[in-house]
């Protein structure tokens, strides 16, 4: 659906994004990184706003810039915080529909829906300049989505939600991708992303820095070690067992005498043996956790190397 | 879909707080044309109405071009607005089209209510049976026009438009008519005095003949300025047409 290849924008003397080359399907993606490192860049040249200074950006095989037929499949909801303020919610999202074609009647019923979608229904004729932050997010999503699109570009949609709709409007993401549609979310706040897809593009300072599954991710940073927390009341037995396996590269046993910390390379054949081990030697395990296996410590590993 | 962004960009310009300060300056040009016709008691009616609408309607006219080309676009973008209008399917100069358009006819409004403000503070009821009326009005339709394309141009082209366009409005406008040499073809109002029926000869060297632009020597005839100025119409709204179709227009983050 997106294909960006050796994709260059410059700013003057500043480098937005620089070399980017990679491809989004349908589903949840998540555009990763921190402030400044290119996400926004790289939306809106997704989105058309911008052309790139070299490379090229394809949408359903279009060059996106003011191009009204890319325009009809995508839906974006940007990461600014402004609208037309003297307008409601209601209008600002019937004129959203309008400017994409539809008659009058349609675009009632289109906006209605959207706003519906938003669970803004009862709100929604009160004026944006009194919205709070989440209510605004969530007009920007109704506005993005209220023709429909094929593809979906959210600028840290999460930004300003309290955690009840931080879940509905993930649940609407998770509904817009098993219907097919493309959703790209970008965010710096790793565990929410975590929690909507595990596809991933992780952008730092202008450049790409992986994209693909996370748990592949995951198992390509083979610099650190995988480490695993087992809660069990006989962490020195169980250490000396694992520290026979070659793909155990340490055992660290916990201050309170209750907890072993493990480091390993091969995680999947480590979580293969321990089942074995455990049940032969007669080790009762209460608790099982790998800490680093989440997006904040491949982000950070991604980033350190 | 010109239609609705026409439509839609018009109930936006035309906000009642907006609506209120432009009714404020109708009933300012009403006032100073009063006062202007009682200063000029020795001239004719007709002469004091040519001086008033060159030296005050005019120049509503250019005022109220100015500000509400800035809105078609600088404002937008100033507000980041714009983000929602050109990821729309809508072609960019269908966008601009109706946008200008809107700015044009609100411009055109003004301008038409300050002419009939200032006709009738200085002849009266006299004024609606003047033989001029119609081209008066034409001149105040072709110079918003022009003058809309001009400032969405800058507005297109400069960041914080509007203070070059005042700056053009009542500086540029009113010095180049009047310098010496042939520095007066690259004014607007040059061609829209010599358009207008009521032609200001330079009477002498005072405020007024500054402000109307009467002290250069009127050289430019009628069907030439209409001839100017509808190529400026053209070309000027033609190339902002381009030029939005062509260029970026996203607000930017402080972090990029």
């Amino acid at each position: 659906m997106i294909v960006l290849d050796s994709v260059s924008r410059w700013y003057g003397q500043v480098i937005g994004v620089n070399d980017i080359t990679c491809e989004i399907g349908p589903g949840v993606t998540a555009l990763l990184g921190q402030n400044g490192a290119g996400k926004s860049t790289l939306m809106r040249l997704v989105t058309g706003q911008l052309r790139p200074t070299t490379g090229s950006v394809k949408v359903f095989g279009l060059d996106p810039f003011a191009n009204p037929e890319v325009y009809k499949r995508i839906g974006y909801c940007p990461d600014i915080d402004s609208f037309p303020e003297h307008l409601s919610g209601r209008e600002f999202v019937y004129r959203m529909s309008r400017l994409c074609g539809y008659q009058e009647s349609e675009a009632k019923k289109r906006s209605e829906e959207a706003i519906d979608v938003v669970g803004m229904s009862d709100r929604a004729d009160k004026s944006l300049k009194g919205y709070s932050k989440g209510m605004r997010q969530r007009i920007k999503l109704a506005q993005a989505i209220v023709h429909d699109p094929d593809i979906l570009l959210l600028d840290e949609p999460l930004n300003g939600l309290d955690p009840v709709g931080r879940r509905q409007f993930m649940d609407v993401l998770a509904g817009l991708a098993a219907k097919g549609k493309s959703v790209i979310v970008s965010s710096h706040v790793l565990f929410e992303v975590e929690k909507m897809t595990r596809s991933l593009i992780l952008v730092h300072r202008g450049r790409l820095l992986a994209s693909g599954d996370f748990g592949t991710i995951r198992a390509l940073i083979d610099r650190h070690p995988h480490r695993i927390r087992i809660e069990t009341d006989s962490p020195r037995l169980l250490a000396a067992h694992l520290m026979c396996l070659p793909f155990v590269l340490s055992a660290q046993i916990g201050l309170n005498e209750a907890s072993l910390e493990v480091q390993t390379r091969e995680p999947d054949k480590f979580y293969d043996e321990l089942p074995r081990l455990t049940l032969d030697e007669g080790i009762a395990i209460t608790g099982l956790e790998s800490p680093d296996n989440n997006l904040e410590s491949v982000f950070q590993y991604l980033v350190e190397r | 879909m010109t239609r609705f962004v026409f439509s839609t960009t018009l109930r936006d310009l035309l906000r009642p707080q907006r609506l209120i300060a432009w009714l404020a300056v109708v009933g300012m040009v009403f006032v100073i044309s009063k006062v202007w016709a009682v200063l000029a008691a020795d001239l004719t009616g007709a002469d004091s109405f040519g001086r008033v609408y060159q030296a005050v309607v005019l120049r509503v006219v250019a005022l109220a071009s100015a500000v509400f080309a800035t809105m078609v676009l600088s404002q937008e973008v100033e507000q980041q607005t714009i983000v929602y209008l050109i990821t729309r399917p809508v072609p960019r100069r269908t966008l601009m089209f109706g946008r200008m358009l809107a700015a044009a006819v609100v411009s055109f409004g003004v301008g038409f209510l300050s002419l009939f403000a200032a006709g009738f503070a200085v002849l009266g009821l006299g004024f609606f049976s003047s033989p001029s009326l119609i081209v008066d009005v034409l001149v105040l339709a072709v110079g918003v026009m022009a003058y809309i394309g001009f400032f969405v141009f800058l507005s297109l082209t400069i960041s914080r438009s509007l203070i070059i366009s005042l700056l053009f409005a009542f500086g540029w406008e009113t010095f180049v008519p009047n310098m010496p040499g042939d520095m007066f073809y690259v004014s607007i109002l040059t061609y829209l005095r010599s358009a207008a029926p009521e032609a200001v000869m330079a009477a002498g060297p005072s405020l007024g003949d500054v402000i109307t632009g009467a002290l250069a020597p009127k050289s430019v005839s009628a069907g030439l300025s209409w001839v100017i100025l509808s190529l400026l119409v053209v070309g000027l709204w033609t190339l902002c047409l381009w030029w939005f179709s062509r260029f970026e227009y996203s607000p930017r983050e402080e972090g990029e």
